[in-house]
């Protein structure tokens, strides 16, 4: 069985509106409801996408066209006709977007029991352990939180000799070459992107 | 080998990121063999369409192809060629040597020099560039690709 860890970036590209959400960060959980791949993903990671995606604030999209069409259409670059469609249209994208912020949290939770999905807390080894990487790497305590939590359950898998597990970071932090060795200690191949090849 | 398995393979050698999730901007292919640039197309555009990277570069000692989503449909079929022109010599001198990691650099530079002119004022970029790709380095981060770490240390 494959294992396949995760970070913060991927919880945020899954379940981001439909607008900014990433396919492959859905294809990765569908391989993972599949069967194909078991999907890691530390608790603390959902606790910071929640709050980064609901910073989103879809006016701040929309808003900058309106302002545009408010000038185009007396200025006649834009017709009447076409300014009112787009102002439907953005507010069909801002409705939508408030829709799926608003289910969230149901979102983030559903992820718990779904299948081939492992969500996890930090144990009192992970904590130690990020304290101790807190004198060597420089990283945010939130990414010591999660480069600790990946390293030491990859680790455990390794040892129970099932030592096939990627870790999928999009985070260029996370990605640094000072980390290369820690990965390569928990025999963790790391990449920067959420194709998998089962 | 399947198609999924075979679009799996396909790694881009150099992306531009920016922001916080980062995201990818630009996504660019350097190939040293010119007849490569048709096979690397639907890779390419499959996953730019994945990542969410709406514009992106197939380079070759002989051209740069740009492409770019057209926003018409949520499928890789959405990303289309918008431009096409002959390779700088920076480029075509770095693919004399034969080495796939030059020629990367070379090209990882030749993005560079063109955000340097960008912040300098200096004009002189081709226009597909300075519609579809300049906008995505101007402060973004550029990566050469080195492969997923393995477990022997080895890139």
């Amino acid at each position: 069985m494959r294992h396949v860890f995760v970070e913060t970036n991927w919880v945020i590209d899954f379940a981001a509106p439909v607008s900014h959400r990433l396919p492959e960060a859905v294809a990765l959980l569908d391989l993972a409801r599949a069967g194909d791949i078991t999907l890691h993903v530390p608790a603390v990671c959902l606790l910071e996408a929640r709050r980064k995606i609901t910073r989103r604030d879809p006016r701040g999209e929309a808003d900058p066209i309106r302002r545009f069409l408010a000038w185009a259409t007396p200025a006649g670059a834009v017709s009447a006709e076409e300014a009112h469609c787009a102002r439907l249209v953005l507010d069909k994208y801002e409705s939508r977007v408030r829709l799926e912020l608003q289910s969230l949290s149901e979102c983030l939770d559903a992820l718990r029991t779904t299948g081939g999905v492992e969500v996890y807390g930090m144990t009192d080894t992970m904590l130690a352990r990020a304290c101790e990487l807190s004198a060597v790497v420089e990283l945010e305590p939130f990414d010591l939180a999660i480069l600790s939590a990946v390293l030491i359950r990859a680790a455990d898998l390794a040892a129970a000799g099932e030592g096939d597990s990627v870790f999928c970071t999009t985070d260029g932090d996370l990605r640094k070459s000072a980390l290369c060795d820690l990965y390569n200690a928990a025999s963790l191949s790391v990449r920067r992107d959420f194709r998998i090849d089962p | 080998m399947t198609e999924y398995a075979e679009a799996m393979q396909f790694e881009p050698d150099i992306t531009v990121t920016e922001g916080d999730p980062p995201s990818i901007r630009l996504v660019v292919e350097a190939k040293l063999r010119a007849s490569a640039a048709g096979e690397g197309d639907a890779q390419l555009k499959r996953y730019m369409f994945g990542m969410n990277c709406f514009a992106g570069l197939l380079v070759t000692p002989e051209t740069i192809r740009v492409y770019r989503d057209s926003f018409e449909r949520y499928a890789p079929e959405s990303i289309t060629l918008v431009g096409e022109f002959p390779s700088p010599p920076a480029i075509r001198e770095a693919a004399q040597s034969r080495v796939p990691r030059a020629f990367e650099r070379a090209v990882a530079d030749w993005l560079q020099d063109m955000r340097v002119r960008f912040w300098q004022g200096q004009g002189g970029i081709p226009e597909p560039l300075s519609i579809h790709v300049l906008p995505s380095i101007v402060s973004g981060r550029i990566e050469i690709w080195n492969g997923p770490w393995q477990r022997t240390g080895t890139e």
